[in-house]
Order: C-alpha cells, then structure tokens, then sequence
C-alpha cells in the first residue's frame, strides 16, 4: 500500500514537474495564441467590459461615455476581439481543444443576423468562438464537429458573414458561469491570456547574430559547432519542452529537406535543433546551437534554414532575414 | 474622449449654447443673434464638407445634431453591412483623401483618413436601432 502511495504521489509530482517544463499550460496564463497568421494584423476593437449601453471600458482601462466607436480601443457592447483581414484569409485555433459548434452555410459575405463560424471547447473549461468566417463552400471552415485542434491548426478562412461590416474576423473567448448557467463572453486581454499585446502574431522572429555569420569550412567527415541567434518578435514564448510554442531550426527551400550537413545531435534530418533555453518569452533572443558535418564531397554549398513552431506553422522566413549558412567542405 | 474631457465638453457646449444663433452657422450672424434673444439653436461653427466629398449612392442626408461639433456630415443608408465600408475603402483613394487607417467592426465601421490640409478625419458607419446605417463624417478622435 504504502509502495503504490509512493508511486501515486511520484506521479503527481512528475505531472506537476511536466506542466512546468511544458510551460504550465493548465496554470499559466499566457496559454492562448493569437487566432491567424499574418504579421500584418492589428487589433479593430477590444471587448466592451462594461455591458452598460453607451458606457465603454476598454482594455487600456479607460471609460468611454459616447457610445462612439474608438478605433484600436472598443465599440459599445463589443463580446470579442475584431481583427481586420481580407476575405479567405487564414484563422487559426488559439489553443488546443475540440471543435464543439461550426456553421458554414451562410455566403462569405452574406449579411444578416447569423454568420459562419467554428467553435472550440478546451480542456481549461473555456470556448473560443471564430466568427463572421467565409462559406464552407469558400474553404472557410476547414474543421468538423467532433475534430481534435492544435493551437495555431488552421481553423478556416475568414469572411464578412453575419453582422459584419467590413472583412474581419470577430474572436471571442467564452468562459463558463455559474450565476447565468451558461457561457459568456470574457476578454482575453483583461485575463492576460496572450503572451503579447494586441497585433502580435504568435510566431515570429527577427535575426541577431551567429557564431560565424561568415562561411563556414568544413573538413570532409568532420563535424563543427554552430549557434543562431533570433529576437523573439512574436506573441507566443519559444519553449524547449511541451507542444504548443516548441520552437525549432529547421531546413528550409524546400522546407524540411533532409539535409546533408546532419550532425549526430540533430533530432531529425531535417531539423538541426529545438531552441536552446527551456523558455523564450516576447523580445527575449533565443539561441539555437547545433552541429554540422561535412558529409556532402568537398565544394560549395548554402544551407537556408527557418524556424517552425514545431508541428503547427512555420514562421515567415524573409521576416527571418532570409537566414542561410554558406559552407564549404574541404578534403 | 475620456472622464476627464467630459466636463469641458459640457461647458464648451453651455457656452455654445449662449452663443445660439438664429439658425444660421456665420459668425458674424452668430455674434448679433446672440444678443437678440431670440430662442437658441445652434452656434455650433462646423467643419464644412468638401465639394465633391464621395457620398455613397442612395443615401440620405440628415441634418446634424446640434450638440455634437466633431461631426461634419450625415447620412442614413438602408444598406446594411459592409457596403459603406466598402464604398468608401475605394473611394476615398480615388478622391485623393489617402486612407491612413481601416476599423471593421461587427456593427460598426470606421476609416481614417487624410484630407488635403493635413487633417485626418474619420468615416465611421454604424448600425442603427431600426436597422438602417448610419454614416458620419467626423474630425479625428481616440
């Protein structure tokens, strides 16, 4: 008894021990990522906290009496995030959970009371809800009733369906409560439930420096050490353990390739290393320290390499700075 | 506009109001009505829309309310959704006002932009009670 006690309370702690190292993604808050893509979008309007007719509370704090809209801020009775977009852009799951709600029948642009959208249920008892998405017969909902999704898995395209006015997609985090039995809307923001402020994309990365940005020479069979740094210019925290936000070098053009510079250390052919530190928050630089071994014949070559929220998206590689290695491998 | 600018809008408003006219926007006529007492009005002086403004088709103007100086002009649409927006994304960059910002929204539209003395000032559309749209002309705010 006392032997399956021990191994009980050895399994809490090495379930409490794995949330930590995986990011605490029960327990932190910044277990949400932005829900698209593209670098280039900026929050429209915030949540409305105060549910007061023509009464604003905005996410900066700040309270609005004339019902006006202010852009970048809140309009009054606002339930969710508006992110402008272009019709048929991508909308990704903002965490891990299960399709629970979708409804894909409604033209792309369709105006009317109901629109288009996917709803998620995830396993912290919350809902995400992607609204005003473009037709099922569009691509706008690329997900199924019943389906398990990644945080940042494609989710569908965006539309103007429903109660739109102007292309974007309207997010809304759903939290259960008790007093009304049943879901309501809450604001991400006020929860601090991003890792970032408004407009950040969850991936995203800028070079800084490497250990030879020069080229790199390689004696035929021998394998040398080489380390990348990038800025972590996205919303979500780069992390050694876990799934969502496992961040990885990887070969690019063509992305994933196998490469004939692997190293003993690489975990797989086409990826060199995952980054160094167990964490990376926003505007901190993550280094990624890897091998390469001159296996090809002795001559010139390039190596590009990208980095890849493992698993789930890979981020911009020209916002990367078009990083590559020149190598030359000498006899 | 925040708590703290509310006050002095009320008082810039009072003291509008004790200022009324007789009906018509000239200062001049302002000044003398003023002192006529006859019933307030307006002495709202309005920021006059352009010549040429892009109006989107089918609209409808309506006359300003009196209390609200921001506002330059105003339109009721029955076109619902994003039809203004939409007008207006294509149309304010073919009448040389360069957009500088675009805020859709669920029940709401705003877009900022430009005009030729360097003023940015905002179209903003927005769902009525009834179900028509509202269409305003404002000069820029938060």
């Amino acid at each position: 008894m006392k032997a399956m006690a021990r191994r009980a309370a050895a399994s809490v702690l090495l379930q409490l021990a794995a949330i930590a190292m995986s990011g605490g993604s029960v327990l932190a808050t910044d277990d949400y990522t932005l829900p698209f893509y593209n670098p280039a979008v900026t929050m429209s309007y915030g949540v409305d906290r105060d549910r007061t007719l023509n009464r604003q509370l905005d996410w900066t704090g700040q309270v609005w009496y004339d019902g006006q809209p202010h852009y970048g801020r809140v309009y009054d009775q606002h339930t969710g995030v508006d992110y402008p977009m272009a019709l048929r852009s991508e909308v990704a799951a903002a965490k891990d959970g299960t399709v629970v709600d979708l409804q894909g029948g409604y033209g792309t642009t369709q105006f009317g009371s109901f629109g288009n959208f996917v709803k998620i249920q995830h396993a912290d008892g919350r809902q995400t809800l992607y609204y005003h998405l473009a037709s099922s017969a569009d691509g706008g909902i690329a997900v199924w009733v019943g389906a398990g999704v990644q945080a940042g898995q494609r989710v569908g395209r965006s539309g103007c369906s429903g109660l739109c006015y102007g292309a974007h997609l309207h997010f809304e985090m759903l939290a259960w409560s008790p007093a009304a039995n049943a879901f309501r809307p809450v604001d991400p923001m006020a929860e601090q439930r991003w890792t970032t402020w408004p407009g950040r994309i969850p991936f995203d990365a800028a070079y800084v420096r490497e250990s030879n940005p020069g080229t790199e020479y390689i004696r035929r069979g021998a394998t040398i050490m080489h380390w990348v740094e990038f800025r972590n210019t996205g919303g979500r925290a780069w992390r050694y353990w876990g799934t969502v936000g496992q961040t990885a070098l990887a070969t690019w053009n063509p992305a994933a390739h196998a490469s004939g510079f692997r190293a003993p250390d690489w975990p797989y052919t086409w990826m060199p290393t995952l980054v160094d530190a167990a964490s990376v928050p926003p505007n901190w630089v993550g280094r990624f320290t890897f091998g390469l071994t001159g296996s090809p014949a002795p001559g010139s070559y390039s190596e590009a390499y990208n980095l890849q929220a493992y698993g789930l998206h890979w981020f911009d590689y020209g916002r990367l700075g078009g990083y590559y290695i020149p190598i030359v491998v000498t006899p | 506009m925040g708590r703290s600018t509310i006050p002095w809008l009320v008082l810039l408003v009072i003291l509008a109001a004790g200022c009324a006219t007789g009906g018509t926007s000239s200062p001049s006529d302002s000044a003398s009505s003023s002192f006529s007492g006859e019933p307030s009005r307006s002495a709202v002086v309005r920021t006059p829309l352009p010549s040429g403004f892009p109006v989107l088709p089918g609209a409808t103007p309506v006359p300003p309310p009196d209390d609200d100086p921001g506002l330059i002009a105003m339109w009721e649409s029955d076109q619902a959704g994003s039809a203004a927006y939409d007008f207006y994304v294509d149309a304010l960059p073919a009448a040389s006002y360069p957009i500088v910002g675009l805020y859709p929204g669920g029940e709401v539209a705003l877009i900022r932009f430009r005009v030729p003395d360097g003023q940015v000032w905002q179209v903003v559309a927005q769902r009525s009670a009834d179900g028509t749209v509202a269409i305003e002309v404002r000069l820029d705010h938060p």
